[in-house]
């Protein structure tokens, strides 16, 4: 049973009508932009929560000007990806009502418009029912994401835009290529349409598209040795980007990984190898290189790549209880990140000095911050109290169950490294200086460490998101969900 | 009526937290008496044995009240009950509140880990406490460093049980104690070996064992003063916790064919003899009680994996002495450092005039670290030499008399160091401690008298925690302890010290010619002292016994670390070359990346 409505449309055209809005009349309301375009986030968010509420009984479609599928375009919304939607419009809340206060120079019309759009592409992403849009929409979010990285004008974040231009765009044409190839093979684009015909197709051809697949999303999800372009990237952005970045594109790219494996493939156990040893990989180059770094954003861009490895391997570890944690620690993930490089990007900001010891004595000057970058920390350590420790812990729990002791040392491993970093940074969070400058942080910016913060605490005491199990199954399922509703045949 | 209690608890913290904005007095004195209470509590309830259990986390906790719960609870709530007393007069700074907020959230956690009798729930409070205490110490400037060095060795030993913890999950399917214990059989040898090591390394980096020790003396040297006394006489003592769980419980039913716990034991027995040797030198008076601690939580540890009752109620009576007497030394060089600012024996001395009673509670103290009557530190000790002696462990007997021993040596040097010799001019004004400080470390100081003459008190609690382990019960009284070939009569040998200790300092007031005189009043080698020049040398105190002994200790496991750090860190930085941040090579990568691939699917 799959309900029609039109929820999931709004997510999208909500950002893109005033997107498109700001950049007719921009020059009239210049003022009002931040304000308006936070209200257009907050109205997101709402309907995000409406989806989700929704979707916990039945999964949600749309079926755009009654084009019938597979020609039509139509969205899909499972109960994965409404919490997944609830994340990013939360996080898009927070990261606006941020801006407010930490965008003061430099052209605010296209900030916002770019942000926006990065929105709509992200909730595009997340919704989308047909593997065409979902190209299109990744587009729209890479493209902006582009831009935003070098928006400071600045020259090394111009520079690292350019690069992550370049290797986005390699990334783009390699998907699209797999794209092509798999349209050359079933002659659709519906997911689910895909899926009903993808048994006809040989093996062969199924490893070449799963290539070009795995290669151009590979890049966007940050994979070793793919991910090259991330580090400078997330650093040398503005930290609000910084924090979309790390927490929302490179799950988009992930994403777009699981529906390409769990909706499209099926079961091509080779590809889930790959992945997964790509998986290890990347958890392990991520935290060793993290530990080294001395520039407190570029430690969380390798700590991005590293947890991002953690969740591949999760998902690709082929149980559904080690989805399942993979989901949570993706959501602890998102959370915790853009809770550190908010956090921590203010304080640096502040103090002009980007490196480790820019945080010297943070918590007596900045409790709030401070406690921030200590409970984000923590979160992504998988200290107890905290969501990360949930999470970890069922992934470890998933992998012991079938017996594969060795992954679980591997996680610890890089989990050690990762703590010795992050312990690093607490240590110099207690420093004592004689900095006698005070800075106020702003009690709106203030808001959003604690509303991060009380998630992470609230769902690490009591972490029933909702039936995470169930919201794995759907979305596996989904094409056959799809089929049943939008008469795919 | 549990859940009331267990409420309670758990609000205690922020109760305090929120009493602490009103007043710090209101808040310190709602601390003391709510761990008064907890006491009394417990005390009360010492009898009764409940079970229960309930969801965190999607997950089943189980907990037990039983008697080795109540055996750490009173020692956490007893030495939290002195400690909140002591910092009464201490409530001076403005972050008292978060600290405080953090000890008692610390003493709950403690608490409920007691009562913990499955492994998740174990892990999970035991990762709880490693946290708070590096909280607390990182919080602390001259512990700070430090406090990373702890984190990241208890980071190290967490995950080293939790791997542990996962086998055995993966096998048996259960994290309850009796339950693993009850299938451990089934398991091959080679893995329950494995698992025994894989959790011990953790219990062995709380108790400092080698080659895990380095953490604890800057730890215990530099955290502040009133919390290395938590430190050394609660935290520690999580390690035999462990150690009794792992053991006594886990491995209780199954026989491993080699004495991996003798492993242990010697690796305790090493640790012992060394941490005695390098506490002899050191010239900071909490770093010396550290390694003191070393020491003797080796003592214990040596003692307990023996796994006969003898060894087990020596070692266990040995925790609840080294509590005490430790605590009590802790307090001490708390008091002087409140006092004079500074816990460095070079600077120090003569202070027995200025601080009499303070003396004479280190006396006390260190009459029973070095383990002769009347203390109680000789009984303990007493039944661990003969523990050793009856299972035949000849090496660790000897390891262990040369250690207490050289315990003489720095025993002496920290009381000479503080009170003995000549005052320093600056310390002239030292007063002696407030009552509210002095009052715990007479209580303390009453208790190590107390257990040297009448041992069975204690014993009679480690009697039924041997029960509950199904451990061989050993007969004694109040006073005497009946060892396989001996018996030890302590209030006899209490008495006769006593009485010859009475007796001669009687001859001495009666039949010596002294005259009083001031301190300054003197001279060396034809020479008058000033004040400004006194006789009272510290520095390189045992210089002849340091060049004697040098060659064995100069090995620091520090450098060991250190080494290895290094390694690490340049290895990852010139693999993090990769990262160069040129664009050609890294579009070579993803054109390579897509080659082999192809290569190889295709």
């Amino acid at each position: 049973m799959v309900v029609l409505n039109n929820y999931p449309l709004y997510l999208i055209l909500l950002p893109l009508a005033s997107a498109f809005l700001f950049f007719m009349v921009s020059h009239y309301i210049k003022k009002f932009i931040p304000v308006i375009s936070f209200l257009v986030m907050i109205g997101n968010f709402l309907i995000s929560l409406k989806l989700f509420h929704i979707v916990q009984v039945h999964p949600v479609g749309v079926k755009l000007a009654n084009f019938l599928p597979p020609i039509g375009i139509n969205l899909f919304v499972t109960g994965f990806n409404s919490l997944l939607l609830v994340v990013i419009n939360l996080i898009g809340v927070l990261v606006f009502l941020y801006s407010l206060y930490y965008i003061k120079e430099g052209d605010k019309a296209k900030y916002y418009l770019l942000l926006l759009l990065f929105f709509v592409g992200i909730n595009g992403v997340a919704t989308t029912g047909d593997i065409f849009n979902f190209f299109v929409f990744f587009e729209i979010l890479s493209i902006s994401a582009f831009v935003l990285v070098g928006i400071g004008n600045k020259k090394l974040a111009i520079e690292a835009g350019f690069k992550y231009l370049i290797q986005g765009s390699l990334g783009s044409l390699l998907f699209l290529i797999g794209i092509g190839l798999l349209y050359s093979q079933v002659g659709t684009l519906n997911f689910a349409d895909i899926a009903n015909k993808m048994s006809a197709v040989d093996i062969k051809m199924k490893l070449l598209i799963g290539v070009f697949f795995i290669t151009g999303l590979g890049i966007e999800s940050a994979l070793f040795p793919l991910n090259f372009w991330l580090p400078d990237a997330h650093s040398m952005a503005p930290s609000s980007i910084s924090a979309i970045l790390s927490g929302l594109a490179i799950n988009a790219g992930l994403y777009g990984l699981l529906v390409f494996y769990f909706i499209i493939m099926g079961n091509v156990a080779v590809l889930l190898n790959l992945i997964f040893i790509a998986g290890i990989v990347t958890m392990l180059v991520g935290e060793f290189f993290a530990y080294r770094q001395s520039n407190y954003k570029r430690m969380l861009a390798f700590s991005s790549t590293g947890q991002m490895g953690l969740v591949v391997l999760a998902f690709f570890g082929g149980t559904l209880p080690l989805m399942a944690a993979g989901f949570l620690q993706l959501i602890n993930h998102i959370l915790s990140k853009v809770l550190l490089f908010l956090s921590g990007g203010y304080i640096l900001k502040s103090r002009k000095d980007y490196n480790l010891d820019g945080l010297k004595g943070a918590f007596y000057k900045f409790p709030v911050a401070s406690v921030g970058i200590i409970i984000g920390a923590l979160s992504l350590m998988g200290v107890p109290l905290t969501l990360g420790f949930y999470s970890k812990i069922k992934i470890l729990l998933g992998f012991s169950a079938i017996n594969k002791i060795w992954v679980v040392i591997v996680i610890l491993l890089a989990s050690f490294i990762e703590g010795v970093y992050f312990i690093n940074v607490l240590r110099k969070l207690f420093a004592r200086t004689d900095d006698k400058k005070d800075f106020n942080i702003p009690v709106l910016i203030n808001l959003v460490f604690i509303v991060l913060i009380v998630i992470i605490i609230g769902l690490g005491v009591y972490p029933h998101i909702g039936n995470i199990n169930g919201y794995i199954k759907d979305f596996i399922d989904s094409s056959k969900l799809m089929s049943g509703v939008l008469n795919v045949k | 009526m549990l859940n009331k209690i267990i409420l309670g608890l758990l609000i205690s913290p922020i109760i305090g937290l929120i009493f602490g904005w009103l007043s710090r007095y209101i808040r310190q004195w709602f601390y003391v008496l709510f761990s008064g209470a907890v006491l009394v509590l417990i005390v009360k309830i010492f009898n009764s044995a409940f079970n229960f259990s309930f969801s965190l986390l999607g997950f089943r906790f189980k907990f037990v009240f039983d008697n080795i719960s109540v055996f750490f609870l009173l020692l956490i709530w007893g030495i939290g009950f002195l400690i909140y007393f002591f910092s009464l007069p201490q409530l001076k700074k403005k972050s008292d509140n978060i600290y405080y907020f953090l000890f008692q959230s610390l003493l709950i956690v403690t608490s409920i880990l007691t009562l913990s009798r499955d492994f998740l729930g174990f892990f999970f409070f035991w990762e709880l406490m490693s946290l708070l205490t590096f909280i607390i110490t990182v919080m602390y400037k001259p512990s700070r460093k430090a406090a990373v060095k702890y984190f990241v060795f208890s980071i190290f030993g967490a995950y080293s049980m939790l791997i542990g913890i996962l086998i055995l999950y993966g096998k048996i399917g259960s994290f309850d104690f009796i339950t693993i214990s009850n299938s451990m059989t089934s398991l091959s040898v080679g893995l329950k070996i494995g698992v025994f090591f894989l959790i011990s390394v953790n219990f062995l980096i709380k108790g400092a064992v080698v080659p895990f020790y380095v953490w604890l003396p800057d730890l215990h040297g530099k955290a502040e003063g009133k919390f290395s006394v938590f430190l050394s006489s609660v935290l520690l003592k999580f390690s035999i916790l462990g150690m009794i769980i792992l053991y006594f419980v886990l491995f209780v039913n199954s026989t491993i064919s080699y004495n991996v716990n003798l492993v242990i034991g010697y690796l305790a027995a090493i640790s012992f003899l060394v941490a005695s040797f390098v506490a002899v030198f050191q010239s900071s008076a909490k770093r010396l009680l550290a390694y003191s601690s070393i020491a003797n939580i080796g003592y214990a540890i040596t003692a307990i994996m023996l796994g006969n009752s003898l060894g087990f109620y020596g070692g266990m009576f040995h925790i609840i002495n080294h509590t005490i007497f430790k605590g009590l030394l802790f307090l001490i060089v708390a008091g002087v450092v409140f006092r004079t600012g500074t816990d460095n024996l070079d600077e120090l001395g003569g202070l027995i005039k200025r601080m009499p009673l303070s003396f004479v509670g280190m006396l006390i103290a260190i009459i029973a670290v070095a383990g002769v009557p009347p203390m109680n530190g000789f009984v303990s000790k007493w039944m661990i030499y003969s523990s050793l002696f009856n299972s035949g462990e000849y090496l660790a007997l000897i390891f262990m008399l040369v250690s207490s021993t050289v315990s003489f040596l720095y025993v002496y040097r920290l009381i000479h160091g503080i009170f003995l010799g000549q005052i320093q001019e600056k310390h002239l004004k030292v007063k002696e401690l407030p009552l509210s400080m002095l009052l715990p470390v007479i209580i303390l100081a009453l208790g190590t008298m107390f257990l040297g003459s009448y041992p069975g008190y204690a014993l009679k609690l480690i009697d039924k925690i041997a029960f509950a382990l199904g451990i061989n019960q050993i007969p004694f009284t109040l006073t005497k302890v009946t060892m396989q070939a001996s018996t030890l009569n302590a209030r006899f040998v209490a008495s006769l010290f006593m009485g010859i200790f009475g007796f001669t300092f009687l001859l001495f007031v009666i039949l010596s010619k002294s005259r009083r005189v001031s301190q300054y009043d003197n001279y060396n080698a034809g020479q008058i002292l000033t004040p400004e020049q006194p006789y009272h040398y510290t520095e390189n105190f045992y210089r002849p016994f340091q060049r004697t002994v040098e060659m064995w200790i100069k090995y620091d496991l520090n450098k060991f670390y250190n080494v290895l750090k290094e390694y690490l860190n340049d290895t990852v930085d010139m693999l993090r070359k990769i990262y160069s941040g040129d664009l050609q090579f890294y579009i070579i990568v993803i054109i390579a990346v897509l080659a082999v691939l192809l290569g190889i699917f295709v």
